[in-house]
Formats: C-alpha cells, structure tokens, sequence
C-alpha cells in the first residue's frame, strides 16, 4: 500500500473536517472518495489518526476519559450513581479506600478556599483595601474551640490573635510557608506571618527552606527554625522539643534575635526544659505529633463515613411529597448536561439543562457541583403550577457578587406571581415577587422584596453556605435562612400565588420583556437546590443545613 | 463489525469479589489505557471527526472497559479490544440521537472502523504517532504557538483568529499547511527507518 496517496480533492476535504467545518455536500464527497479508493481509506485514517496526536500532544490536561477513568478507580461520585440505582450501594470496601486516600490527598493539596481580602470596600476607591491577615486555617477535624474572636471555620484568613482549641486538631498556615498542625487542648497565638508563641498544647511545624527564620515563642524557650520539621509539646512548666528533620535554634524565652542561641538542635535530637534549668536531651518521637497528612487522612476517613449518613438522610428526605424539585448535582458523567431531579411526589422528574458551566467539586471532595461563572452559564428548568407556600434551599459557594444582582432562582421575565431570588452587589439576599396586575400602580407596583441585609459579605466569599427561604401565607411571613439560621423575617405584602414556570438557576433570561439582558449570572458554584410547596419550619431547615453540612 | 451485545451493560461482580482484585486491577488498567489512550482517541475521532464528541464517547467507552477489565484474563490486545468497545459506544451515540456535528453513513462507519483496527500495523500508525513527537520539535516555534492554540479546550478556528490577529481564513490555511508539513515529515522519517 502507498501511504502517500492524495489528492488536492481529499485533502481540502479532510482539513475542513479537522477545522469542524465541513458541510454536509462535503461530508457525502469525502465518504464517496474513500469508499470508492482504498488508499483514500487509509489517507484518510493515517491523516486522522495525526489529527487526533496532535490534539492530545497540545492539550495542556490529560483527557477527559483519563480523567474520568482515574475518578471511576478511585471512587464512584457518591450519590445516585448506577450502582446505587440497582441496589448494588454505593461504598464498596476498596472504593472507600480510595475514596479516603484521594479525598486525603486533596486535602493536602490544599482544596479549601483561598483567603480573601477582608477589609470593607473603602469609601475612598483611591485607596486600596488592606488585608491584616498573617495565616489560613487549612483543615480541622473534631476542633472544638473556645471562642477567642478568631474565625474557625477551615479556610478561614487568620488575622494576629490567639487560637484556642479546646480538642481535635486543626492545621495553619502563615503566609511565610510554616505550616503548623495543632493538637488540643493548645493556645496559640499568631504574631505575623513568621512568628508565632505556643502557651500550651502540642503541635507539629514544617518549616519550607523559603520560611527559615519562622519563630516559636514558649514559656521556657523560643525556637527559630533553620528549614525543618520538629514537634513541640507545652504543658505546664515543661516544654518538650523533638527535631525530626533539619535544624532548630534555641534560645532563652524572649530572647531569640537578641542574643545568640542557646543551643542547637538538629535532624533525630530531642531536649526538654523545664522552668530556668539547662534543658536535656531526650528520645524524639515522630509518632506523637499528628503531621498534615495523617490528619487529611482521618478527616478523609471521617468524610466517608458522614457521606453515608450523608446518603441515607437525602434517600429519607426524597420519600418528601412536598419535595417538588432536587437537583443533588450528583452525576456519573462530567460531561452530561442534565441536572437530575430526585424529587418525589410527581410522575415525571424536572430534570434542569445545564447551558455553560463547568462540572467542578461541590462542597466536600468527591461532591460535584456546577461552576457558574460566565454570562452564558446556567441551568434551565421548568416548574409548572402556582404556589401558595414555597421554600427554596440552596447549597452555594459565592466566589464573588460582581452584579448589581446575581441570581440564585430566578423566574423568566418578571411576570405576576413570578419569583425572583438573587444576592445584591453588596450581599443582601432577596426574595422578589412580581403583584398581580390589579395592584398595578400601587404601592406595590415594583413588586414585594423581601430582603436579608449583609448576609453575604467578602469574607464569606469562596466559603460554602446554605441559604433557604420560606413563603409562608399561613404564618404570612417570608423568612430567610443562612446556614439553618434564621436572618431575617417579613410579613407578607399582598396575596398572589407564585409562579416560577421557566425558569432559571444562577442566571436570568428576560425573555420577551426585552432585548438588551441585564448581567446577573451568579458567581461561584452551587452543589444542591430544592424547591419545596410547602412552608418549612425553621427545624426543618435546620436539619436541612445539618444533615448537609460536611465535616471539617 | 461484530459487536458484543452486552457491552454496555455494567456488570462488575458483588461487593466481596469486587475487593478481592481492585487494587491490582486499578494498577494494571490504568497502565494499559493510558498506554493505549491516544491510539483510542484517535480511533474515535476517526470515525466520530468532532473533537469535543469524540471526548464524550471515549470517555464513556472507558468506564464500560473499566468495568468489563479483568486483570487475570486480560485482552491479548488492550488497544483492538478497547477499539471494539469505543466503536460500539460510537453506533450509542448516534443511536442516542445526540445532535453529532459530523456524522458518517452506517457503511463508511464500519469500513473506517475495521480498517483502522485490523490495518493499524500495515497503516503504521503507532510508528506515525512516535515519529510526529520528532517532527513537532522541530515546526518553527510560531506554527507550534498556533497549534497550541488552535488545540487549547474549547477554542476553534475562529477563537484562535481571534487572538492571534489574523483571519480566520489565513489561519484555517496556516493549521492545513501545519497538518501537511507533519505529515510529510513523518512520512520521511518511517521511510528512513524503513531504510536503515
């Protein structure tokens, strides 16, 4: 056979199917001229074959079936997965394994939200925001704090200030690099981004080459680190150090920088001081200080195990015939472009349509979620009927509000009896309802907004929340919820029932009411929206918030 | 092509079993397809020339090999095996009445496909897939700047145009004159070897 065969005909043909723009006149000529030659044939598979090399050589990520192939080995999606659908259950044993690994691993690759600037938008725009903090709150498991004003929830920027945790463990970051993992019961205090002073309890520092210099303070020494990873326990009088790689610097309490060390304490060394007297060496041991790994690992461990709750509670809660929609963002398939309804009570799913959006990590590792973040991105849906009493609920991760509004559900349009809820510029929730026509030109001619001020402010940016909201015509209230909390509660303004019909998630779609869109695309990814036609109580959304709250 | 008519159809064994082999066999799947996933691909964009839905099949195909994979009775030829199970998830999506951007007749689909499997050594199309690394080295930096683009997730002709500043026609010219120069570069490096 001669591979080089060709023809002008065949090539030109061949090229405008590699550049995805061949007509279907051509499409039918190419398929006449290698069928009718077998060296067309192979032209045509070897021409192919290095269309298809070059793609995978310059795509800059593995493709997606590797992608998917390596999800699948670690760990099926949890949720309704066809495994779960046919009774097999979800969590085989290994499965779980690699779950926990993959989820671990993650972890330590640091999944968890990345600090966000904190100060208020300055009045002044000629002045930048500044931003105080020195660390990050990488991960906890099982902390219980006691409130020092500090925040504590994983992720969090951690401005100077003392942490104290009571129990479990919880791992910082400063922003030099040091990473310490803290073991309570231990009072920490966060001095600047290289320093810090440990007043009791046991923690683990790994201090990168870049952050050499990072200083811990004590009651009976101060350590400055050469590029190392030792551990500390401080309890009373005594305080042990155990040096397991690299090298420590050892000085008087409060004296480091000001005078030269104490001692030094390398690689397998270990001392203990107590009180004034001279400190001594003692047997270091690796295995009592927690490092960033193993806590990722039980926090992964943990995760499994919540998850099957996790399941168990969302298969209760569909057996709801209130439960009109629920999307659970749970797909087998990155690529897919329906949004599964699971909701029960009606004969036919809402299924929603993914436009846009990208499948990303919902809000624990192994949840997906969709990312919303380009105008064009949305789920279309539609819910037929009226409503007397509804409530929405929402797991999301606002990543920023660049929109004068930015949409959470939002009917098409704005027509009587439709339903509008969306997050202000500024982080105010409201839930908007278009008057019936007779109250046109009254006071409620904008429609009724029921608003929650300051709910979602930068600092909660990049962080999961739930939000819910309840129309109540029976208690005639409209009540907000963040978080299982209530917000904010508003008598109802006018009778009307609702409509949402088309309709869309994270977007809005004027429609016929006019040409030019208004930008209110939602930023950020949602990982879980139900829609239910009955009031809940403020229990119940509660639960809702608690039974989806992941550990950590 | 004769097709397994249960293929698609997942079958992995009860929860105890399935635990017995998973760690080995997850090391010794993952190394074959990997191995094997560009020969994949290309097989499916063959006979499926969109990209973004070639993406889509192979990546089901791969999951109905994962879970039809033994790893004590593995396939004497993982790539022709893995070829028969994509080609199969090819007829699915048409079947599926997905909108195909491109879609070739029933007899073109079985021909292309029989021939790239059984023809693949004549076809030389493993040897071609070494021998472009060599010949993309060496494309002038500017004509491997816009391959780059041109193959970036998601962009098109037009979208590579676009950011490069020049029309969409002297692109689509400059990406044919690319695809000719490297193919004639690989046919004279397998005529070189086929020398030596």
């Amino acid at each position: 056979m001669n591979p080089s065969f060709e023809s002008d005909e065949l090539r030109g043909l061949i090229d405008a199917l590699c550049e995805e723009s061949i007509t279907p006149d051509q499409l039918h000529r190419l398929e006449e001229l290698v069928l009718a030659d077998p060296r067309a044939e192979a032209f045509y598979v070897q021409y192919m074959s290095l269309h298809a090399d070059l793609s995978r050589h310059f795509a800059a990520l593995p493709g997606r079936a590797e992608q998917s192939v390596r999800q699948r080995i670690v760990g099926p999606v949890p949720g309704e997965s066809a495994a779960a659908r046919d009774g097999r259950g979800w969590l085989r044993p290994l499965v779980v394994l690699g779950l926990a690994l993959a989820a671990g691993f993650l972890l330590v690759l640091g999944l968890w939200p990345k600090p966000i600037v904190i100060s208020p938008r300055p009045s002044d725009p000629a002045s930048e925001r500044t931003d105080d903090s020195v660390a990050v709150l990488l991960q906890t498991h099982h902390a219980e704090w006691e409130g020092t004003g500090m925040p504590t929830h994983p992720g969090a920027p951690l401005p100077p200030g003392t942490l104290n945790l009571k129990s479990g463990y919880a791992q910082v970051q400063f922003y030099s690099g040091a990473t310490v993992v803290l073991q309570g019961p231990a009072e920490f205090r966060l001095i600047s981004r290289t320093q810090a002073y440990c007043s009791r309890g046991k923690l683990r520092a790994t201090v990168p080459p870049h952050a050499q210099g990072f200083t811990i303070g004590s009651p009976t020494m101060d350590l400055v680190d050469r590029g190392t990873e030792f551990g500390l326990d401080v309890g009373g009088e005594k305080t042990d150090l155990h040096v397991f790689q690299g090298k420590v610097d050892v000085y008087g309490p409060g004296a480091a920088a000001k005078s030269p060390p104490r001692q030094e304490v390398t690689t397998g060394q270990g001392i203990t001081a107590s009180g004034a007297a001279a400190p001594t060496p003692i047997r270091t041991d690796p295995a009592a200080f927690l490092t960033g790994r193993e806590l990722a690992d039980r926090a992964a461990e943990e995760l499994t195990r919540w998850q099957a709750q996790w399941e168990v509670d969302r298969r209760a809660l569909r057996e709801d015939a209130s439960l009109l929609v629920y999307y659970p963002f749970q797909t087998d398939q990155p690529w897919s472009r329906t949004l599964r309804d699971e909701g029960g009570g009606k004969a036919k799913p809402l299924d929603g349509a993914v436009v846009g959006c990208a499948w990303g990590n919902g809000r624990w590792p192994g949840k997906r979620g969709l990312e919303l973040k380009r105008v064009s991105d949305r789920v279309r849906l539609h819910i037929p009927g009226e409503f007397n009493a509804i409530t929405l609920a929402a797991w999301v991760r606002p990543d920023a509000l660049p929109n004068q509004n930015n949409s959470l559900l939002m009917a098409d349009g704005w027509d009587p009896g439709g339903l509008h809820w969306q997050i202000g510029i500024d982080g105010t929730i409201i839930l908007a309802v278009r008057a019936p026509p007779e109250l046109e030109g009254g006071p409620y001619q904008r429609g009724a907004h029921y608003r929650a001020f300051g709910v979602l402010t930068p600092e909660r940016f990049g962080r999961w929340v739930h939000l819910a909201v309840v129309y109540d015509p029976g208690a005639a209230a409209v009540t907000h919820y963040v978080d299982g909390k209530s917000v904010a509660e508003h008598p109802i303004l006018f009778d009307t029932p609702l409509r949402i019909g088309d309709a869309e998630l994270g977007n809005w779609n004027v429609a016929k009411y006019r040409n030019r869109t208004p930008v209110r695309n939602f930023n950020g990814c949602i990982d879980e929206f139900m829609l239910f036609n009955r009031p809940l109580s403020g229990d119940e959304v509660g639960r809702l918030y608690t039974q989806g709250r992941p550990p950590g | 092509m004769a097709v397994d008519a249960d293929i698609g159809h997942e079958n992995s064994g009860s929860p105890a079993d399935a635990s017995d082999d998973r760690p080995d066999k997850s090391k010794v799947f993952l190394r074959l397809f990997l191995q094997n996933e560009r020969r994949l691909y290309a097989y499916v964009l063959t006979l499926l020339p969109n990209r973004a839905d070639a993406d889509d099949v192979l990546q089901d195909a791969s999951l109905v090999m994962w879970d039809k994979f033994h790893p004590e009775s593995p396939p004497d030829d993982f790539a022709a095996w893995g070829c028969r199970i994509a080609y199969f998830k090819v007829l699915d999506f048409f079947k599926k009445g997905h909108r195909a951007r491109v879609r070739f007749s029933q007899e073109m689909l079985e021909r292309v496909a029989e021939t790239a499997i059984e023809q693949a050594g004549v076809l030389q199309l493993d040897a071609r897939r070494d021998a472009l690394a060599g010949c993309i080295e060496k494309l002038p930096a500017r004509d491997r700047d816009l391959l780059a683009r041109r193959f970036t997730p998601g962009a098109t002709t037009k979208s590579t145009s676009d950011q490069i500043g020049r029309s969409v026609d002297a692109v689509y010219k400059a990406l044919a004159r690319v695809r000719r120069a490297l193919f004639e570069c690989v046919q004279r490096a397998l005529a070189r070897e086929g020398r030596s």
